[in-house]
């Protein structure tokens, strides 16, 4: 049951219905149990999966309260075997046999690739850093275990963030679930005003420019500046797609009275790598940092380790977007420009005229999109010869593409969305705010002008919305 | 401080809801609102103009054929059967639209309606919901939450129901989209050439209106189809449930005609639970061979030809005017 179907909205009338009528653990129960049908509706089968994660780290956050010593790193060992072991399966497991088999073919054994035809569970790579991060924190003895386990169970599935985040800590997330059973319902307005956004981001941007990035699929057939625009049309549909759907997830917690974490502020603003990962995706940015870059070692010992660190942290970051070797490529890709980043710091005059910026953050923005063709091309192939054609091996053939789209009359919807880009990035240059930041400003608005945006928002929505919107990008993960 | 929470809270959701409300009819209505909107009153308006007509024909396109050969069959002129079926009006909407005639205050000796296994793949469209909610008076709503109850996911359609009631854009926005991209962009769609150097590869033809008549399908379909006989027994003395052929479960090979079996099994046994519905079979071999149909659902010229005079074979013997039977051509089977 994706935000965007008038599912979901069916599913929210009655949900808050309910919400509003219940008082106290019934509140708390019926969450779950709407956060239950709300997982269950994609394939019930994998609610038990996720019914079990949620038993095993439950049991193990007490467990580890209960022991001391070495046996603790033990027990701690229970919850990262299951849940990566549970991630690798599922995710990963026919990625490697296929991969191994390649490998082994390549060096003169023929070996048949083994077909699986695993089902990825939705929001597994979520749930999982989430449940992780819960274990991890009550190991390091930074939170105490949760001792209810409908709590634990509502921080690990709660709904609005269930399947595509953002991804939360247990520290910010677990206390506000418990408030949920024993606190008053204080519901923020301003996440109607997010929900309106992300509807408008989703169904209208999204959705419309969905069907301009197939080039990234077929790079030999496309003209090299058709490429370029496919890429932009890319890099703004994963932008407008995700970040809709964080918009929505923040929005609906609001109602409810939740506060979830900020997971983009204006990334395509940014004017270097860090300053991009600071942007884009915060919550997964974050979760790495602090449970995978730190652990490592971070930037505490020396140049060449630190760099070693940025290019595993990323490089795992690519692979926990998808099982292929083209997310393998942009997270090394990613954690290159770190390095780059890191490395010419201060060797650099970075320190630009204020009129200057705008080209730097402009320079940026494409290198960044170099990065989305790798993402989005389907295999290692298409991503050479997208990047071929991208840094211009072939020219440009502006003018050629130009004329060809006037002949298949393609040239005025083409304009409309450059120039739609154009604005996009300008307004983020602009305002570098997050969606959370400027519903709360539209919220401060008189009540009319507001009342009458935010219906506007999700009327437009409505009337551009496709037959059959295309899934949440990051469902896929 | 009732003055001050309506001025504050109410007032500014009124005007917004009453000025979206003028916007959004204003739209829903632009040129009456595209073809699917417009399907809706047309089959009204026929049976309008028909008031001394005794037989009425309801269903989607696959019954267009019907009302001729109904004539032809029962020697009847042309006002004594009224053509009432609506392009893309499936069971639930069939259902609707009996319950709208009889609401109407109409009354006939007999209604025909037709379906094949096409009609029984569940697909939500937004206009077909919007048929449904436009032709179902609202106090029989309930009827409908009866068949969507059966549908795989009902929050969907609950939705549809909601929303096709707030809003005349919602059922028909794809129409809109469709016409508004061809007024300002001058082109009818996206295709992959927009990119390409050379022209993409063609595509052979895809074929349109398939249906394997699954399992999951089947449960919605049949509480739907059940729904309208229900409502055809309220609007008419005799109903008459045509099963027809589609392309896919035709032809003489052992999926085909297990297929087919099971879908004029179950029709049987669905039509055995009334008692004023009787089954026309067409799923004879001479009518299920491919080369009859236009489409996936849809008989061509030949096959309207041939169905047509199977029909009338099938068909039972009618009072012409009160008090009068027509014989029947041939043997009822």
């Amino acid at each position: 049951m994706s935000f965007t179907t008038i599912s979901f909205l069916t599913f929210c009338i009655v949900f808050f219905a309910g919400h509003a009528l219940l008082r106290g653990r019934a509140r708390g129960v019926f969450l779950l149990l709407a956060s239950c049908y709300f997982y269950g509706s994609w394939d019930v089968r994998f609610l038990l999966l996720l019914l079990t994660s949620v038993v095993v780290d439950y049991n193990v956050g007490l467990w580890l309260a209960k022991t001391e010593g070495r046996r603790r790193r033990l027990v701690l060992g229970i919850s990262l075997a299951f849940n990566l072991g549970v991630l690798g399966f599922f995710k990963y497991a026919e990625f490697f046999a296929e991969s191994a088999a390649d490998l082994l073919t390549r060096l003169g054994w023929a070996v048949p690739a083994p077909t699986l035809d695993i089902v990825l569970p939705v929001g597994i790579s979520f749930y999982t850093f989430q449940t992780l991060a819960y274990t991890v924190n009550v190991y390091r003895g930074r939170l105490e275990p949760c001792r209810n386990l409908l709590d634990f169970a509502l921080y690990v599935m709660f709904f609005p963030q269930l399947v595509a985040g953002p991804i939360e800590r247990p520290e910010r997330l677990l206390p506000q679930m418990v408030a949920i059973s024993r606190e008053p319902w204080r519901p923020n307005g301003s996440g109607i005003a997010l929900i309106a956004i992300g509807l408008f981001k989703k169904l209208a941007l999204a959705d419309g420019v969905h069907a301009y990035v197939s080039p990234l699929s077929a790079p030999d057939a496309a003209y090299p500046a058709a490429l370029w625009f496919a890429t932009y049309a890319f890099a703004f549909q994963i932008y407008w797609d995700f970040s809709a759907y964080s918009d929505i997830a923040i929005g609906v917690a609001r109602l409810l009275g939740v506060e979830l974490m900020t997971n983009f502020r204006a990334p395509y603003a940014a004017s270097g790598p860090s300053d991009f990962w600071r942007r884009w995706h915060i919550s997964l940015s974050e979760w790495l940092r602090d449970y995978l870059y730190v652990p490592l070692g971070g930037n505490r010992d020396g140049t060449w380790r630190t760099y070693r660190n940025l290019f595993l942290t990323m490089l795992i970051g690519g692979l926990w977007h998808g099982a292929a070797w083209h997310f393998v490529l942009w997270g090394a890709y990613h954690g290159l420009l770190l390095i780059a980043a890191r490395a010419l710091a201060g060797r650099i005059p970075w320190a630009l005229p204020s009129w200057a910026k705008p080209l730097r953050v402009l320079a940026f923005f494409h290198l960044t999109c170099l990065g989305w063709a790798l993402f989005r091309a389907p295999t290692l192939s298409a991503c050479l010869l997208a990047w071929k054609k991208l840094l211009l091996f072939d020219g440009l053939e502006l003018g050629p593409w130009l004329q060809h789209l006037g002949e298949v009359r393609e040239l005025r919807p083409i304009a409309a969305w450059f120039a739609t880009f154009v604005a996009a990035w300008l307004l983020q240059l602009a305002r570098p705010e997050s969606s959370k930041e400027l519903a709360e400003r539209l919220w401060r608005w008189p009540a009319l002008p507001r009342v009458l945006a935010v219906a506007s928002l999700a009327y437009i929505a409505m009337l551009l919305a496709p037959l059959d919107p295309p899934d949440f990008i990051y469902f896929r993960f | 401080m009732w003055s001050a929470l309506l001025l504050r809270g109410l007032l500014p959701v009124a005007l917004t809801l009453g000025l979206l409300g003028f916007v959004d009819r204003a739209i829903g209505r632009f040129e009456k609102g595209g073809p699917y909107r417009e399907e809706i009153p047309r089959p009204l308006a026929a049976v309008r103009r028909a008031p001394a007509a005794s037989h009425v024909v309801l269903g989607c396109s696959t019954s267009n054929w019907f009302a001729g050969a109904l004539r032809r069959g029962w020697r009847l002129g042309s006002g004594d059967v009224v053509d009432a079926h609506m392009s893309d009006c499936l069971q639930a909407c069939t259902m609707a639209e009996a319950r709208h005639l009889a609401d109407l205050g109409r009354h006939f000796q007999t209604a025909t309606f037709g379906v094949n296994a096409f009609e029984y793949c569940e697909a939500y469209r937004e206009r077909r919901s919007m048929q449904e909610v436009e032709l179902m008076p609202f106090e029989h709503s309930l009827e409908l939450a009866r068949v969507y109850w059966h549908s795989e996911d009902p929050l969907r359609y609950a939705g549809g129901w909601l929303m096709n009631h707030v809003s005349t854009v919602y059922g028909n926005t794809m129409w809109l989209q469709h016409h508004t991209r061809k007024l300002w962009f001058g082109n009818e769609g996206l295709d992959a050439r927009w990119f390409r150097r050379e022209p993409p590869p063609a595509r052979g033809r895809r074929e349109s209106f398939l249906c394997d008549y699954a399992k999951a399908d089947r449960d919605f379909g049949l509480a739907a189809t059940r729904g309208a006989l229900r409502a055809l027994e309220v609007l008419a003395d005799r109903v008459q449930l045509v099963v027809l052929p589609d392309k896919q479960n035709s032809g003489d090979t052992p999926e085909a005609r297990a297929a087919r079996e099971l879908f004029a099994r179950e029709h049987r046994e669905l039509a055995a639970e009334f008692q004023r519905v009787e089954l026309i079979d067409l799923l004879d071999p001479a009518l299920t061979q491919r080369a009859l149909f236009r489409d996936g659902a849809h008989l061509n010229q030949k096959g309207v030809k041939l169905a047509s005079q199977s029909l009338a074979k099938r068909l039972p013997a009618v009072a012409r005017r009160e008090g009068e039977m027509a014989p029947a051509p041939e043997a009822t089977p």
